[in-house]
């Protein structure tokens, strides 16, 4: 009797979540998607959020609503993504620091950056470039190698965050030279710290860079990115100096794994067009991005890369493990 | 062009009905949020920052630099009205502007700050004007070694602020700097005391634990006194200022004014320290220092108009330099950039309407402010009219909600809780909040520089005082804290041979 | 507390002497696992434990001068608003997120004002429903901010 009853509300369950996914690939999305940005207000991430939702909004009618849920450098927010429904209205602006960094920097992650997730679309990606100050006695990558090398450990790098210290990091491990750490909270006081000579080098954003290149406070010597970078067309390319080396800071979208692949389609083909678009394209070149509107087998395929090349990062420089 | 040319372009861009509109619309809203503790400039700027790619960028730019400093205005009211301090910044208006709330001075007490906030608004603003690009290139010269010397300073005006013995100043300014540091240490990566919770990852936020020592030990102190039954500051007294009250607070309000524009233009934290200086530096100079913490209007005009300085000359790093100085200043750098305007020198020479349009549009919102505020102060003061039944589930929900919608984070709330229980604790044990908190804030800042200073020197210590601006502060500090020690250690030696 | 002998101890002082070593106590003990590191490079543990140190440091001056200076006793207390404002502050973290913002700022306001015996049962209820309608207003509707309004609304 009773395992009939429980039969019966099993099967009405299977059909009623039959019908609702189905539902769904005919008429998603049927009410607001909500993305959750583990940033706070107002970081990079946020803003472009809310600048697809406004063109999503113009364009196709959908709503998209941001939720900001910041901490433990992204953990907090992507914890609650990997937790929520896969019905498609729920996903999580993801990126280097809550993918890449999290997972080779915690023992006990809430999630896996791969298992957990399934990627939606890219969004944006940043490159990073090798600055020092004009009067720096380096004309070049190769410069900052050999100078390294006679002192090794008085060259000193500054990062504002995870990924601009893992550019260098990797810079120091595929060229063997020893540099000094110097952490800072955020990138300006680095910036600053740079320009009055306090430390010798640092990677950093492009777009972020560009204001000091401009009225020569700093001098480039080679971008992260495989191929020059169109705003810096006169600053080679690292790789040229230092074979394989390449680091590029990527931000995309990812939905709780299990989302059915019509959904994720359409959540795909909706922010990839909001992404094409003219406006978009210019507002997040002047915040120093590139639009990034990839399909969902590509995203996955850089979270999966990034998880192990982070991982052999974090071991190799020696950086400690949150336990 | 002279100043007055280029203020007057300024005042044709700022002055035009949509801009005059939107600088409204900014400092209204700025007002309303810093009132409400918890959601800060930071959370509105950024929700409102989609709406604004569709504005001119000088409309913009006037509409999200009004919310910023409107609520820096708004954040002295429930300082004043309940002792719910919603920003570090207007911590210490609490201790002198509360007291003279339950004198039944509130009324005085809302004025000074305003009147002290419109000076000190538009001073703020021709300093931006006059001399951005020079006190830009003296912040610049700030490196790790000054700014922890700055720090060290900070931490010996909390003892010079606090109220009773001197060893327990010194208590609550360690535990609060304790507090600060837990999180996951920024330098080498590792975990301090956060029990493998995410949460704790970032560390203990500000807002809850101010939150929690002053808004909930607060209630609980007033209800245990009275059981709810007495109405708690109905006087309501007058609402203009004596003239006693303007003798006693012109100066405060110059010399607030003074270290704010100062202190507001180094990035992280020379805000707060405005605030705290200020409130040391009248108390030091005060003939009469006893009546601080018991109702000194002092105690209230130096502070506001410390952080209101604070908040405009906050402005010159990203107007001339290019460089954020904090949170707010980096997401409208963010805003300039998406309207395609890169911040830095240039923005002076090619871009005046929009350096120029703003500054003018200060000065006009500082006037509207006090326009909007002043008629506010009399419906405010009525508030305390209400029955503290009634007021204190009140206040219990505005905390509640507010400090959840800081972070969308339950965790948030439990934290306000415990520091409910911890603060209560420490005001019956003598131990006060506002060092404490000074301690939270500029503790974490302080190892940080400290440790950064000793890394780019190879370990040498003597950076510190080689450095002469570095050098200058410390020697500052060292003699504040003799000046602060010699007569209580006396005190207290005079005290025990009574006893005996 | 008897009120003509006077005390054998400073009571106030006893209490912060308790609070400040307790805190550096447990700054000793959870943080005993992280690095001193030296002046040169710091490690996590060099200010942590130093200022734990320090509090133990203070909390014996403390208790020292809880014996040596004036006799004070601990200010008057009733712990039972301190217990229910606290207790109101917990349950609002605990139902927000399953009941819904309109719910729950009704039962926490409700609750809280038992922190004062001085209301009567309607006036309690009229304004925890004022409260709930006005925080929904103000945070939800006014300033747009994502908290659930009810259970069954994501």
């Amino acid at each position: 009797m009773l395992r009939n009853v429980l039969l019966a509300v099993a099967a009405a369950c299977i059909g009623v979540s039959a019908a609702s996914a189905q539902g769904a690939g005919a008429n998603f999305p049927s009410k607001p998607i909500r993305v959750i940005v583990p940033f706070p207000p107002g970081q990079s991430a946020d803003i472009i959020v809310r600048l697809l939702a406004d063109k999503i909004k113009k364009q196709s009618g959908a709503t998209v609503v941001v939720e900001n849920k910041p901490g433990g450098n992204a953990i907090i927010g992507a914890s609650e993504a990997a937790r929520a429904r896969p019905d498609g209205y729920t996903l999580l602006m993801a990126g280097t620091t809550a993918m890449s960094a999290a997972a080779s920097m915690n023992a006990n992650l809430p999630y896996d950056p791969v298992k957990s997730f399934t990627p939606v679309t890219g969004v944006a990606l940043n490159s990073y470039v090798l600055v020092v100050k004009p009067d720096y006695p380096a004309n070049s990558v190769q410069d900052i190698v050999e100078l390294a090398r006679k002192s090794p450990g008085k060259l000193s790098f500054g990062s504002g965050n995870q990924s601009s210290r893992m550019a260098a990091e990797l810079f120091k491990t595929m060229t063997g030279v020893e540099l000094l750490h110097i952490p800072y909270q955020g990138t300006e006081q680095a910036m600053s710290d740079l320009v009055n000579g306090q430390i010798t080098m640092m990677f950093n954003g492009v777009m972020t860079s560009n204001p000091y290149l401009k009225r020569k406070d700093l001098k480039a010597l080679g971008v992260s990115s495989q191929a020059r970078e169109p705003e810096l067309p006169d600053v080679p390319v690292i790789g040229d100096t230092v074979a394989g080396y390449s680091f590029i800071a990527w931000q995309g979208l990812v939905a709780p794994a299990g989302v059915p692949r019509e959904t994720v389609a359409t959540l795909n083909r909706l922010f990839t067009d909001a992404l094409k678009d003219g406006e978009i394209y210019a507002r997040l070149n002047g915040l120093g991005m590139t639009v990034w509107p990839v399909s969902q087998e590509e995203l996955g395929k850089v979270i999966a890369e990034d998880k192990v090349k982070w991982r052999m990062l974090v071991t190799k420089a020696g950086i400690p493990v949150v336990q | 062009m002279t100043l007055v040319e280029s203020l007057l372009a300024g005042f044709s861009v700022a002055a035009t009905p949509s801009n005059l509109l939107f600088c409204l619309l900014g400092v209204t809203l700025g007002t309303l949020i810093g009132v409400l503790p918890g959601l800060g400039p930071t959370a509105t700027i950024s929700l409102l920052l989609p709406f604004t790619f569709g504005l001119d960028p000088v409309t913009s730019l006037i509409m999200l630099a009004g919310i910023y400093y409107g609520a820096q205005y708004g954040g002295s009211t429930t300082a004043i009205l309940i002792n719910l301090p919603g920003e570090a910044s207007s911590v210490v208006t609490c201790l002198d502007g509360y007291q003279m709330a339950r004198q039944g001075r509130a009324g005085t007490a809302l004025t000074i700050a305003a009147l002290g906030s419109l000076f000190a608004g538009i001073v703020g603003s021709f300093v931006i004007a006059l001399w951005g690009p020079v006190l830009a290139d003296f912040a610049r010269g700030f490196s790790s070694p000054e700014y922890f010397a700055l720090m060290v300073l900070g931490l010996v005006a909390a003892i010079v602020l606090a109220q009773g013995s001197l060893l327990n100043a010194i208590a609550a300014i360690m535990m609060g700097m304790f507090i600060g540091l837990i999180g996951i240490d920024r330098t080498s990566g590792v975990a301090r005391y956060t029990f493998g919770q995410p949460e704790l990852f970032d560390g203990i936020g500000f807002v809850p634990v101010a939150m929690g020592v002053f808004g909930l030990v607060e209630i609980a102190v007033n209800l245990e006194q009275t059981q709810g039954k007495r109405q708690v500051l109905s006087q309501v007294g007058r609402l203009w200022l004596t003239r006693d009250d303007v003798a006693k607070a012109y100066r405060a309000v110059l010399r607030g004014t003074g270290i704010g524009c100062l202190l507001g233009i180094l990035p992280g934290g020379g805000a707060v320290l405005g605030s705290f200086a200020s409130y040391a530096l009248e108390r030091r100079v005060s003939r009469d220092p006893a009546r601080f913490g018991h109702g000194a209007i002092e105690g209230v005009a130096g502070p506001e108009s410390a952080n209101n300085a604070a908040a405009q000359t906050s402005f010159i790093p990203l107007l001339t330099l290019g460089i954020p100085s904090n949170g707010i200043m980096a997401l409208l750098m963010g805003a300039m950039m998406v309207q395609g305007i890169a911040p830095g020198p240039e923005v002076m020479t090619s871009r005046p309407e929009l350096f120029w349009g703003l500054i003018a549009s200060m000065l006009i919102g500082n006037l509207l402010l006090v326009v909007i505020n002043l008629p506010m102060i009399g419906i405010w003061v009525k508030l305390l009219h209400v029955p503290y039944r009634i007021l204190f589930p009140t206040i219990l929900i505005v905390c509640c909600v507010g400090v959840y919608t800081l972070n969308n984070s339950i965790f948030e709330v439990v934290v306000m809780a415990g520091f409910g229980v911890f603060g209560y604790a420490m005001r019956k044990s003598g131990c006060e909040g506002a060092p404490f908190l000074l301690g939270l804030i500029l503790g974490p800042l302080m190892e940080e520089h400290l440790r950064r200073a000793m890394l780019i020197s190879f370990g040498d210590p003597s950076v510190f005082v080689t450095r002469p601006v570095s050098a200058v502060l410390l020697l500052i500090a060292v003699l504040l804290f003799a000046f602060a020690v010699i007569p209580s250690v006396s005190l207290m030696r005079a005290k025990t041979f009574e006893e005996d | 507390m008897t009120s003509k002998a006077p005390a054998a101890v400073d009571r106030q002082d006893v209490l912060a002497a308790l609070l400040v070593g307790a805190v550096g106590l447990a700054g000793l003990w959870f943080g005993r696992g992280l690095a001193w590191g030296q002046a040169s490079a710091m490690g996590p543990g060099y200010l942590p434990l130093g200022i734990s140190w320090l509090l133990i440091t203070i909390a014996l001056l403390l208790g020292a001068r809880a014996y040596l200076g004036p006799k004070r006793k601990l200010p008057a207390m009733n712990l039972r608003p301190l217990a229910v404002i606290t207790a109101a502050s917990l349950l609002f973290g605990f139902l927000l997120e399953r009941l819904g913002l309109v719910c729950t700022t009704f039962v926490v306001a409700v609750l809280a004002s038992f922190a004062s015996a001085d209301s009567s049962l309607r006036e309690r209820l009229v304004l925890a429903a004022t409260l709930s309608i006005a925080s929904t207003v103000v945070f939800v509707f006014l300033l747009g901010q994502p908290i659930r309004l009810w259970w069954w609304l994501e």
